[in-house]
């Protein structure tokens, strides 16, 4: 097949091209532009005043034991909900790609939470875990277990990770389905009568065969848990309590819009922007060893 | 080795039966062939046998246990699919020990059946590659190999040379043929090639919708069809079908009014004066040599010189019956021309009009 289409026009590629790079230069280039030069200065909350101070922005967060909390907070946060998200996806896709009757309505009601916004899965396990009104609280008195998300950090970065992973398993589902869709069956036929079992089958057959599907995903779900993940925790948590779930993204937000330390914010975000050039290179060059049946 | 047995065995999807009741019993190393058109029900039948496909009414018998219910690792059968099926994430050495390795075999014993395997399929040189690094020959021959390293009781072929060009698919089949005839495991192997079908079977088995048409050996089968189906399926090109008249007690045919084929047998009473099935192979057809013999015109449309035979198209002067004929590449001919054809009357064969069966001398 011919990939490449040839205009008769020599303007017109262009102009086909022009909103997509307007945009990319106005909301992408431009603001990350922006966050580099700001980077590297101080100054007032009304902008008045700035002052060139090199890197001491940068050296100063990575002395900031609050900076270095966030991170560590991010990291397991981000870990939590990829791996939760990834295990719970690829468990309802085996089990949604065995079913045969009402196929449809599995799918549809999985895909659901993927339809939910941010902010209203937040006040749905605001009302589900509220310790005081919450119906998952009312259950746990019965075990004698106290929950509290509001004051123990522990339970408030758990039922963040909950949220973050349930919106999640829609989407991983997804993939995972189509990843299992895409395996011919023809290769587990095969693998059974070579006397493999469901189990040993799915460890070395299908698990393997997913795995460009598992390497994109993971890759997907640290950038949704790095930063598509701020409106549940302003929604439900506020970063508290004691900033036990003050992710990087949601301290940029704190740091600068609260604390209006502008030049510390922008920092953050540029480090933020290379963490995620980093992991768009690694799934870039990786994604592309897919497998061929 | 095994035997496999089949007892009125029907398969249902959703209500809707697509196998009507197979009735067959394999030998001990047979080599059964599975020929039929496209949706017969060929491969459901043999994944049936595999237990990849639920039998919905009647009995698959393999060495004499029933197992209609046995999953498919019990069932000690190795197949090769239409696709191979080879694990994409496996070299060859990995997709070849799989099978034992599932099996609990020791290390030892895989090495030295893969490898011997390897040897016989010519696969040494490969053992470290992934399938997508192999021509379409060597995934077949992988897909072999992951077949036999098991040494199974059954061998099941779906199609497997269907994916390769026509000179490979002339190795390959001799290469199935040498191997099944050496190792002598009891096979079943579907195909719609002819050429494959006639060459490779002990037992020729041809299909229709579901059922079994006709069971036997393929030069019995191509000599005498017992079915209109059959005699149209096997043999190409096909059978030349015409319909005509008995006259004179059973002892003349008409292909047309005027011209009077002899039988040599009285057919059965019951067909004087009524209309039969008369079938002619292109290459029971020749060009008339005398004037004694029966023989009628055919106006030539069509001619394809294949080198070694002469294809011709035509029809029968008169009827305007459409006939195909093979003859010798000696014989020269143009559209348009007439060509007086003649048929040893022993070569015919008879059809009745209404069950398309084969009408038998009396
Ligand atoms: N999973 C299924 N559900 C419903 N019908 C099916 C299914 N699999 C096969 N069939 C039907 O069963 C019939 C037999 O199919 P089968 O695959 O055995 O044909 P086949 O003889 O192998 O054909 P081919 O030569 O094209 O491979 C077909 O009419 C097909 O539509
Ligand atoms: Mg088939």
């Amino acid at each position: 097949m011919r990939k490449n289409v040839c205009f008769k026009s020599a303007y017109l590629p262009y102009l086909l091209v022009l909103p997509q790079i307007v945009i990319t230069l106005l909301f992408f280039i431009w603001p990350a532009l922006q966050a580099i030069s700001e980077s590297v200065v101080i100054q007032d909350p009304f902008g008045l005043y700035s002052r060139f101070v090199w890197f001491h922005n940068f050296v100063t967060l990575f002395t900031n034991t609050d900076y270095i909390n966030s991170l560590i907070v991010t990291l397991i946060f981000s870990l939590a909900v990829t791996i939760l998200s990834l295990v719970g996806g690829l468990f309802f896709a085996v089990l949604a790609n065995r079913v045969t009757r009402g196929k449809r309505i599995y799918n549809a009601l999985l895909i659901l939470p993927y339809a939910v916004a941010p902010a209203i899965a937040g006040v749905l396990f605001r009302f589900l875990f509220d310790p005081a009104i919450g119906i998952f609280p009312y259950w746990l008195h019965y075990f004698h277990y106290t929950w509290n998300f509001t004051i123990n950090s522990r339970q408030a970065l758990f039922l963040i990770v909950i949220i973050s992973a349930w919106q999640q398993v829609s989407y991983n589902f997804l993939f995972y389905l189509a990843g299992l869709q895409a395996i011919p069956r023809s290769l587990i036929e095969s693998a059974a009568l070579d006397g493999a079992g469901p189990f040993r089958r799915f460890w070395s057959i299908i698990f393997p065969l997913l795995s460009p599907t598992t390497f994109f995903l993971i890759v997907i779900n640290m950038l949704y848990a790095f930063f598509d993940t701020f409106g549940i925790i302003q929604i439900v948590t506020q970063g508290g309590p004691a900033n036990a779930t003050q992710t990087l993204v949601y301290k940029i937000y704190q740091d600068g819009f609260m604390g209006l330390d502008f030049g510390g914010s922008a920092a953050q975000s540029v480090i933020l922007m290379l963490v995620i050039i980093v992991l768009t290179i690694i799934q870039f060059k990786f994604f592309e060893r897919s497998i061929e049946y | 080795m095994a035997t496999i047995e089949f007892k009125q065995v029907r398969k249902r999807y959703n209500d809707i039966e697509v196998i009507h009741g197979i009735d067959l019993a394999i030998n001990r190393g047979q080599f059964v062939v599975i020929v039929g058109p496209s949706g017969c029900g060929k491969s459901t039948l043999l994944r049936m046998v595999a237990g990849l496909e639920e039998v919905s009414a009647g009995e698959i018998i393999i060495n004499g246990q029933l197992v209609n219910d046995l999953p498919p690792k019990k069932r000690d059968i190795a197949m090769v699919f239409q696709n191979y099926a080879l694990y994409p994430h496996m070299s060859v050495y990995e997709n070849m020990e799989y099978g034992l390795k599932m099996r609990g075999f020791d290390r030892k014993e895989i090495k030295f059946r893969v490898m011997k395997a390897a040897k016989i399929l010519q696969l040494e040189s490969l053992l470290k590659r992934k399938p997508r690094d192999l021509s379409g020959g060597q995934r077949q021959r992988v897909a072999m190999g992951r077949a036999i390293v098991r040494e199974p009781s059954i061998f099941l072929f779906d199609e497997p040379l269907s994916n390769l060009d026509a000179k490979l698919r002339v190795e390959m089949r001799l290469e199935i043929y040498k191997l099944q005839r050496e190792l002598a495991v009891t096979s079943l192997y579907v195909t719609h090639d002819q050429v494959e079908a006639m060459t490779l079977a002990d037992i020729l088995v041809v299909m229709n919708k579901g059922i079994i048409e006709q069971v036997g050996k393929p030069l019995d089968i191509y000599k005498r069809p017992t079915t209109v189906f059959v005699a149209g399926f096997i043999g190409s090109p096909a059978m030349n079908f015409i319909k005509s008249t008995v006259y004179d007690r059973g002892q003349t045919i008409s292909i047309i009014d005027q011209q009077l084929i002899h039988l040599p047998y009285p057919l059965l009473k019951q067909y004087e004066e009524t209309e039969i099935i008369v079938g002619i192979r292109p290459e029971a057809l020749q060009i008339a040599q005398s004037r004694d013999q029966d023989q009628f015109k055919v106006k030539v449309e069509v001619v394809e010189a294949l080198g070694s035979d002469t294809i011709v198209y035509g029809r029968i002067a008169g009827s305007g019956q459409q006939l195909v004929a093979k003859l010798t590449s000696n014989i020269v001919t143009h559209p348009g021309e007439y060509l007086a054809l003649s048929v040893k009357p022993e070569q015919l064969h008879f059809f009745d009009c209404d069950t398309e069966k084969r009408i038998l001398g009396i």
